[in-house]
This record gives C-alpha cells, sequence and structure tokens, in this order.
C-alpha cells in the first residue's frame, strides 16, 4: 500500500499538520516507528553486543533521515520529535511489559533476554508505573505531561522541549521540576503500598 | 491525590513560590498562603519532601535501548491465531496502522469467511486506537446491503483490538466494469447502488471521506460493498465537523479527495458527492479528471482546487493517446462513445466535482435521483455553469484590477461631488474638490500592483486603506471632507457586512458633523441614518436606533419637504423604523411606515428601485406577522412574477420576494414547495454576490429549516453551518437573525440524540434574544417556544411548563389568534400536558387549537 518513498511522505505530513490536519500525528506514527526500529536494528547489528544506544541520537537522526528539512519549518520540526518521543515512550514501556511477564513465566517464549543488558535501562525507575503515573498527570495538567515525555523519552533539551511546545525554556524548567516531584511522589507512594499489603 | 483545574493551579503557584526559599521562609509563606486549608498545606509539603529526593530521578533519559528491542522480526505470527471463534487463513491486506487477514470459523462446517483487521503491534498508541475503536463503532451503526457488515469484534489475550467484518470477495469498481465491459447503463445502475449506500451511511450521520475504487469491491454477483470507514467521521460529534480535517494526502490516490479536503477546510456530506463524483468521472471515460504532469502532492492539491475537469465526452474524444500526460493508469476498458456523454452526464459529472460544495448537489440522494431520470429520458436539474458565473469566478480569482478599484472610488467620491453642490460658497468648494481628488491620488498610488508586492487590490483593501488613514488623521485640516469620506466609507462597509468597520467610520463622521453642524444639521442625520440602519438592522442596538427614528423622522420629512433630502433617503428611512418597528413587535406601526415608503416610488432614483421592490416583500412579513398570511403570500406571489417578466429578472429584489415566499411557506407547513423557492433565491443570489452576504445566510438558514422539518439531517445540519458561519464572519451574536440559526441547529441536535449540545444551543438564543429584543416582541417567544418543546422531549416538565406559558402569553398579544406561530405555541402546551399526563389541562389548549383553524 506505500510506495512512496517515507521521506517525501513524513514531510508532506508534517506540513499538512501545520495546516491543522489532526490526522496526522496518527499518520505519521508508523513511519517514525518503523524507521526508529530500522535505525536502531542497523546499530546494534553493527556494534558490539553490549554496547547500547541513546534515545537522543536515535531520534535526532531519524528526523534527519525522515525530513527534508528544506521544506520545513521548525513547528514541523518540534512536531516530528513530540511524536518521536511518542513512540519511543510506547516502544518502551511495551518493553517493560514483556519482560516483567516474562519474569513472572507469563508470555509466550521471547528471544531470550540477556540480563548483563538491562541496567542500561534506568535502573531506579518502573517504566510501567511511570507510564501509569504520566496517564494520571495527563489528565489534569496535559503540559506537564508532555514535558516529562519530550525530555524523558524523547531525550529533548529543555530549549528544544520550549520550541515543541512554544513557551519558553525557562518555563519548561520549572514545569518540569513540580511534575518530577508529584510522579516520584505518586510512584513511590504506590511502591509504599504495594510493599505494605 | 487528584487536584482539579483551579486547586492545581493554586497548588502550582505556592510550590513554585515556595520552592526555591529557605525552610524557615516556606513555613512562614505557607502559614501565609494556606490559611487553614490543612489538606492544601500537606500536599505542598509532601511534593516539596518530594522535590528534595528527586535527584537524578528521570533526570537522565530514560534509555539505553537495550539489544533485543529491536529484533528482525517482533510480531508474532497472526496465521493460524484464533481471535474468537475465527481461525486466521492468510494476509490480504496491510496499511500503516494494521493488517487485514482472512479468517474462517474454526467450528464452522461450511467454514464461513470473515475479514479480521488488527492493529499492528507497537502502534497501538492513543490516536491509533481511537481512530480504530472509531471505526468499529461505525461500523456497529451501518447495517446495509451494500456495505461491509461488522460481525465482531474483541481484545486479544495481549490487548490489541480487533474486529470481525464481512469478507468481501470482490474487485475494485472500476476493474470490475473493466473486466465485465459493462455498457453505460449498467455502469450507472451499478454507481446507484453505491450511491445508496452512501446515502444511508449519511443518513445515519457518517460520512465516509475516503471514497474511491480500491474501497468499493464488487463481489461476483455483481453488489457493490463499501469498505474502510478507517477515516469516516460521525457528524454527531457536533461542532467537531468544523475542526476535523481529512488526511487529504494520506491515500496514495488524493484525486478523490475534495479541494475543501485537500484545503483543510471543513468535510460536509458534499464531499462525499465530490468523490463519487470523481468516481463517476472515472468509470465513465476509463481516466481520472485531471491532467498533471509530476503527481507531486502539491500539484495534485492545486489541480484538485483550481484545475476545471474536461468535460466526460470531451475526455473519452481524446483518448486514443496511450500515453496521454493524465493522470492515474490508463485503464483498458472498451473506448466510450462520447455522444452518449454529451449533455445530461457531462452536466451531472461536472455538477457533483464542483468546487464550491453549496454549488453541487446538496445530497448523495440528489446526485443519484439525477441518474435515475436521465436513465429514463426525464430532464435533469444539473446545467452547466452560466457565463454569469463563470465571469464572476474569474473576478474573484484574479481580483480587481486597477481600473476597477479606481472605479469604485471614483462613485465612493461621486456622493462627495453632490454635496459639493451645497457647499455654501464657491472658494469652499473648490478647497473640498481639491482635497478630495488628491486623496483619491494618493489612495491609487499606495494600492498600485507593484507597491503590494504584484497582488492587485481589492475593494477591501482599498477601504481598509482609506479609513486607516483618514482614521490616522489624514484630511483632517479639511474635517467636512474628511466626515463625508468616513461616512461613504462607512456605508460601503456597512454593505459588505463589516460591521465593526462600518460602526467606526460612521460614528467618527458623526462626531465631525456634530461639531460642524449641528445636531440637526442634514449631513449629520444623514450619517445618523446610516449608523441607525447598523443598529437597528444589523447589530440589534434597538434603543438606541429607536429613539434617533422617533426623535428625527419629522425633521427629515421636513428636510425632504424642503427639496434639500432626497426621496432615496427618506426612502431609508421610512424603511430603516419599520424594520425596527416589526423587530420591535409592533407590525402595525412597521405597516403603515411601509406604505409610506412606498408613496414615495415616483421620486425615487432608479438606482433606489430595487430597494422598493424588497420593501413590498417587507411589508407582506408584516402582514403576516398580524396573521395575515393569505395576503402576504399573494403578495410575494405577485412580485416574483412580476420580476420574473422582467428582462432582468435577476435581482436582489427576486431574491428578497423568493425568500421571503420560502418563509411563509415554512411557516403555512409546505416544506418542500418552500425548499424550492428558496434553492431558486440561493442561485441568484449566488450569481449577483461574489461574496457571500447575510441575505443568503437568512436564506440558507430558511434551507436549513425547511429541511428539517423534512427530517433532511445532513442537509439541514450543512446549510445552518454555512449560515452560521456566515453570520458569524460578519457580526456574530449581534445579528437579529443569528438566534433563530441556533435555535435551528439546536432543534437539529435535538432531533439527532445530541441533546446536550442541543440545550446549549437553544439556551444561548433564548439568553441573546433576553438581551437583545424587548420581552414583548414575538422572536423573544418563538426562542422561549423551541427550548420549553426541547424540555418537553427531555421530560422536564415543570421547566418546559415556564417557557412554554410565557411563550404563548406573550404571542396572544402579539399576534393574531390563527397565526401561525400562536398556533405552534398552543400545540406545543397540548403536547406538553398530554406527555406529562395532564390531559385536562391539555384540553383547553387542544380546544382553541382547532377553534382557530381558519
Amino acid at each position: 500500500m506505500i510506495s512512496t518513498p517515507p521521506r517525501e511522505h513524513v514531510t508532506q505530513m508534517l506540513v499538512d499538520w501545520s495546516k491543522s490536519d489532526h490526522d496526522a500525528p496518527a499518520r505519521l506514527i508508523p513511519f517514525v516507528y518503523d524507521e526508529l526500529r530500522q535505525l536502531a536494528r542497523q546499530y546494534l547489528q553493527r556494534e558490539r553486543p553490549d554496547h547500547t544506544l541513546q534515545a537522543t541520537g536515535l531520534v535526532h537522526e531519524a528526523y534527519l533521515r525522515l525530513v527534508d528539512q528544506s521544506t520545513t519549518t521548525w513547528q514541523n520540526r518540534a512536531h516530528f520529535f513530540g511524536v518521536a518521543a511518542q513512540v519511543m515512550r510506547r516502544i518502551l514501556v511495551d518493553y517493560a511489559r514483556a519482560h516483567r511477564a516474562e519474569k513472572r513465566g507469563g508470555g509466550w517464549d521471547k528471544l531470550a533476554f540477556d540480563e548483563a543488558l538491562a541496567p542500561s535501562m534506568e535502573r531506579n525507575v518502573d517504566l510501567i508505573a511511570l507510564d501509569d503515573a504520566l496517564k494520571d498527570l495527563l489528565a489534569f495538567d496535559p503540559r506537564q505531561s508532555q514535558i516529562v515525555e519530550l525530555r524523558f523519552f524523547g531525550g529533548l533539551t529543555n530549549e528544544e522541549i520550549g520550541e515543541v511546545l512554544d513557551i519558553s525554556p525557562r518555563t519548561v524548567k520549572r514545569e518540569w521540576r513540580l511534575a518530577k516531584a508529584w510522579l516520584r511522589r505518586e510512584i513511590m507512594t504506590g511502591e509504599d503500598n504495594a510493599a505494605g499489603r | 491525590m487528584r487536584p482539579a483545574g483551579e486547586r492545581w493551579v493554586r497548588i502550582k503557584e505556592l510550590f513554585e513560590a515556595a520552592v526555591n526559599l529557605d525552610p524557615n521562609q516556606r513555613t512562614a509563606l505557607l502559614d501565609e498562603e494556606c490559611g487553614g486549608d490543612e489538606t492544601l498545606r500537606g500536599e505542598i509539603e509532601s511534593l516539596l519532601k518530594s522535590d528534595e529526593r528527586t535527584e537524578d530521578f528521570i533526570e537522565r533519559p530514560a534509555f539505553a535501548i537495550p539489544h533485543d528491542l529491536f529484533p528482525d522480526n517482533v510480531e508474532e505470527p497472526v496465521v493460524g491465531r484464533e481471535f474468537g471463534a475465527y481461525q486466521v487463513i492468510r494476509e490480504i491486506g496491510r496499511g500503516g496502522l494494521g493488517a487485514v487477514y482472512l479468517a474462517a470459523r474454526a467450528d464452522d462446517e461450511y467454514r464461513k469467511q470473515v475479514a479480521i483487521k488488527l492493529v499492528r503491534r507497537g502502534l497501538d498508541t492513543e490516536d491509533i486506537l481511537r481512530r480504530f475503536r472509531n471505526e468499529r463503532q461505525i461500523l456497529a451503526q451501518l447495517d446495509h446491503p451494500n456495505i461491509a457488515r461488522l460481525i465482531d469484534g474483541g481484545t486479544t489475550g495481549d490487548g490489541l483490538p480487533y474486529f470481525v467484518m464481512e469478507y468481501v470477495n470482490g474487485e475494485p469498481i472500476n476493474a470490475y466494469c473493466d473486466a465485465n465491459a459493462l455498457p453505460t447503463t449498467e455502469r450507472l445502475k451499478l454507481f446507484r447502488k453505491v450511491c445508496a449506500a452512501v446515502t444511508y451511511a449519511h443518513q445515519n450521520l457518517v460520512i465516509h471521506r475516503d471514497l474511491k475504487p480500491s474501497n468499493i469491491l464488487v463481489t461476483q454477483e455483481g453488489e457493490p460493498k463499501l469498505l474502510d470507514f478507517g477515516i469516516a467521521t460521525l457528524l454527531s460529534t457536533g461542532d467537531e465537523l468544523f475542526t476535523q480535517t481529512i488526511p487529504a494526502l494520506r491515500v496514495m490516490t488524493p484525486e478523490y479527495a475534495s479541494p475543501e479536503q485537500v484545503k483543510g477546510e471543513k468535510i460536509m456530506t458534499t464531499s462525499d458527492v465530490y468523490s463519487l463524483g470523481v468516481l463517476l468521472y472515472e468509470l465513465l471515460t476509463g481516466q481520472r479528471p485531471y491532467r498533471l504532469k509530476t503527481r507531486t502532492p502539491e500539484e495534485i492539491a492545486r489541480a484538485i482546487s483550481e484545475q476545471e475537469p474536461e468535460r466526460p465526452s470531451t475526455a473519452v474524444s481524446q483518448r486514443p493517446d496511450r500515453n496521454s500526460p493524465r493522470s492515474g493508469p490508463s485503464r483498458t476498458g472498451p473506448l466510450r462513445n462520447p455522444k452518449s456523454l454529451r449533455g445530461d452526464l457531462d452536466n451531472i459529472v461536472l455538477m457533483a466535482m464542483r468546487k464550491e460544495p453549496a454549488r453541487r448537489y446538496t445530497s448523495v440522494g440528489q446526485f443519484s435521483e439525477d441518474i435515475r431520470r436521465h436513465l429514463e429520458g426525464l430532464p435533469v436539474r444539473a446545467r452547466k455553469d452560466t457565463v454569469t458565473y463563470r465571469a464572476s469566478k474569474f473576478v474573484n480569482r484574479h481580483r480587481i484590477g486597477v481600473a476597477a478599484a479606481a472605479l469604485v472610488l471614483l462613485s465612493l467620491v461621486g456622493g462627495i461631488v453632490t454635496t459639493l453642490r451645497q457647499a455654501q460658497t464657491a472658494e469652499r468648494a473648490k478647497v473640498k474638490a481639491e482635497a478630495t481628488s488628491a486623496f483619491l491620488q494618493r489612495m491609487l498610488n499606495a494600492s498600485s500592483p507593484d507597491r503590494n508586492s504584484g497582488a492587485q487590490p481589492t475593494v477591501k483593501d482599498l477601504l481598509d486603506e482609506a479609513s486607516k488613514r483618514l482614521a490616522n488623521g489624514y484630511l483632517s485640516g479639511q474635517p467636512e471632507v474628511r466626515a463625508e469620506l468616513q461616512r461613504v466609507i462607512g456605508t460601503t462597509y456597512l454593505s459588505l457586512g463589516q460591521y465593526d468597520l462600518a460602526n467606526q467610520n460612521l460614528s467618527a463622521a458623526l462626531k465631525e458633523q456634530t461639531r460642524i453642524y449641528g445636531e440637526d444639521g442634514l449631513e449629520t442625520l444623514k450619517t445618523k441614518l446610516c449608523l441607525a440602519t447598523l443598529w437597528g438592522g444589523s447589530i440589534g442596538n434597538y434603543a438606541k436606533a429607536d429613539k434617533f427614528y422617533r426623535h428625527k423622522l419629522s425633521t427629515l420629512r421636513a428636510y425632504h419637504k424642503k427639496g434639500t433630502l432626497s426621496a432615496d433617503y427618506l426612502s431609508n428611512a421610512l424603511n430603516g423604523f419599520a424594520l425596527l418597528q416589526r423587530a420591535q413587535g409592533d407590525s402595525k406601526e412597521a405597516e403603515k411606515l411601509l406604505r409610506e415608503q412606498l408613496d414615495l416610488r415616483s421620486q425615487v432614483s432608479p438606482e433606489a428601485q430595487n430597494g422598493l421592490g424588497v420593501a413590498e416583500t417587507v411589508l407582506a412579513l408584516t402582514l403576516a406577522d398580524q396573521g395575515e398570511f393569505d395576503e402576504a403570500v399573494g403578495i410575494v406571489r405577485r412580485k416574483v412574477a412580476e420580476v420574473r417578466a422582467q428582462t432582468h429578472s435577476e435581482t436582489p429584489e427576486l431574491c428578497a420576494s423568493l425568500t421571503g415566499l420560502g418563509s411563509f411557506l415554512i411557516e403555512k407547513g409546505a416544506f418542500a414547495e418552500a425548499e424550492e423557492n428558496l434553492r431558486a433565491a440561493e442561485t441568484v443570489y449566488r450569481k449577483i454576490y461574489n461574496a457571500a452576504n447575510m441575505q443568503l445566510g437568512d436564506n440558507l438558514r430558511l434551507q436549513a429549516q425547511a429541511c428539517l422539518a423534512l427530517r433532511q439531517y445532513p442537509e439541514a445540519e450543512a446549510k445552518i453551518n454555512a449560515a452560521l458561519e456566515i453570520y458569524r464572519a460578519a457580526s456574530g451574536p449581534r445579528y437579529v437573525n443569528y438566534p433563530t440559526a441556533l435555535m435551528v441547529q439546536g432543534v437539529i441536535y435535538s432531533q439527532t440524540g445530541r441533546t446536550a449540545g442541543a440545550e446549549k444551543l437553544l439556551r444561548e438564543a433564548v439568553r441573546i434574544r433576553a438581551e437583545n429584543v424587548p420581552e414583548t416582541h414575538f422572536l423573544r417567544a418563538t426562542a422561549n417556544g423551541a427550548l420549553g418543546e426541547f424540555l418537553t422531549t427531555q421530560a422536564r416538565f415543570p421547566e418546559a411548563e415556564s417557557f412554554l406559558l410565557a411563550s404563548y402569553e406573550s404571542l396572544k398579544k402579539s399576534q393574531a389568534e390563527n397565526s401561525p406561530r400562536t398556533r405552534l405555541a398552543l400545540q406545543r402546551l397540548a403536547n406538553l400536558y398530554e406527555a406529562w399526563n395532564k390531559p385536562d389541562r391539555a384540553a383547553p389548549y387542544r380546544a382553541s387549537l382547532s377553534g382557530s383553524r381558519s
């Protein structure tokens, strides 16, 4: 079904988006997802098996490959990063879920998971709990939730986030601090309750 | 804790204030700010505590991507898996978001085959899941032999949603026609079945938005089936319809998308009419309608919005060239006979494909009906675009030239030249003339093409520029000239429906002229008359307008008697006051004023004669208000016949009389005839005026009322949306008919099950009426009546009763006993008490209802 080179396509979708095509994000996701997957695979094949990859580099590279910068604006770029962060969040949380299911002995037999590589995932954070807490945060402060998504899952800097959301980096910093405090409290409370049960 | 709204804002504020303070200051701040609110204080303190311990919590980006996150094949095989009672046999299609599989009932003897649609793993984001659910919900509502049926739906063990659909083993409609070498007649019959399916979807408030051959498969039995409602939209989401736009270029063959789709404008049922038009074009000619060189998305979008498609008959006769630069693959169907397409079929296809949604068939049903008429040798509704229309389009597209712009300005200044004659001294006249001509010169220089990056100015551009300059003090040394220019500009804005700008200019002129000529000076009164027209007619500031007419009409009559005020002005004043009296519920007084205006007939200038034609229609309206419906209908019918007999019949007065007739017929319950007259008026309006104006808005609103009464909901909704759009663009809620339009929209919502939206709209209408018209006014009663009726359907009887009684009591005073308005109010009350199970209270109203039948 999809025969046009993705580059032309993704670029066009970004341009449509700024013309208020509200379906654009949904249509972009498959392309971004495929690209991120493919890029990651290439890296992992080239590198030593214990080498891990930083998301930030991945997302930026996907952008360079997928988007024709000569016809797009900073707004298009911002939209792209927004989508990429969303996709990365999805990928990682799914991964964490599958991994958890495996540990409990559930699920189908996946490729063996090398525990030795696990530490490079945020050791201190329960991604699933964070994902749930972010959904709660989204309900009453969508902007904070988005800032966390862009920064933590998309690997964007405060300046880049400011561009994506069209706010100043100082606002990003302020919002980030409260969001972090709220999320941490939320997740820790959850753990305390679980421990106390 | 999940803090809501304001609470969270407060928490944020205090957290941000406290977080950078030292512990003692924090305590002081919280003592001060939280007062006794311990919960708030606890919340802030716990957040501050959490903040102190965050350290590197989520500070580093999430990952480091683990090694096996992207293995070569992360997707588990689907073939062989079971979904509910069905087992997957093979994949039959794959798109960006998901895949479609052929499956069969595992336990079934004859192994009934179905199609299963499944979201791709990893793509199950909120957005995509929402769209997937949307499609499932839409399909669940639709049960039609020509739409692929939803059989079942569910969620897989690992949480992916899927749905099971009727499996359509067929080929795309264009391929089917060609493979079976169907003759034109058969193609048309097949196409009408597709229309039936789309009409059914529209009746269920679903717009498909992606009609194209690959989504319309024809089975071996020759039945077309509509598939893929993946981007369909539900009209029931109300106002979202305005904001939702189509993903124009999602499809790889966007040639089926309508101009409004590629431009990202709002989508209506008429967008499906367009796509079906393109489909029919292709079925009849074997070609796509636009000539394209590169097929880039930009070029396709441009062709769709600008290029006029060639007539199908011409396209067929030029066809032999296999390497034609046409878009789309060359088809191998039989060469069709251009003669069979010429005339009707050309017109039908091109009418469906018109660039402006409002000029297409208003519904798919109407489109299909025209094809039926063609098949049966009856005359069809579709006509070629008229020369006038093409010309006006040319003018619109190229904007007006400098010469035309200059003419407009000169005519503006023309008004000033007449006043020059009245200037006291020759010397003063000369100064005025020079100032005026200098201003004109500057305007023309400022707006010449090379100074505006090549684009030629429109009338509006010139007015804006002129108005800005005058406001910035230009000609302030010549206050009389400046004020006159401002009046002329204000009046022109008024006729363009730009009320704020009209108001600004007229008010400035008035202030100056009052200073120069005094409050009762002729020029002052002339300007004030323009303002009164604005207040009374367009802005709904009745009190101000009323005061003016009451106090100054006799002065104006005196000026006219002396010969210093032209009959045109007095005629306008009488008309304005009449409209105002009517708007305030005194139709009798309005009638008198209109008759006085019509008596001036022999004195008014030829240009103002049209205005008198409109006055006759208004006279008819005032008679209708007083219950004299038959006389009213008689007047407008005579007027229509009279205008039609003239050589140039397409005039504003024809529009006004046809529209007036339409509105009477609606109140009398002759909806189909009303719609016919209104549509005829609309056609003329669109020919006369390039831009939409309020009269067209009123016409569309009335059409919506007729469609509503005929239960043609999608059409009614499209029309009322169009009317509201026109109203909003011009003056919004201040326009006298704006609340009426809200009421119509509210009733549409109510009758299509969107009760929350309906109530909001109806209450808004009542609120605006209460603010703008006196308590005794029938418009207020009408709004109360509509809300009361809605509340009755919601079984909120006591509330309904108060609105309906208020409505009836008021109408009883302002309307004749057998006027349709009073009868409607009686009807509503009777219905209320019957629904409330109080037949004894319904009885007297029922009795007056049968008693008042004329």
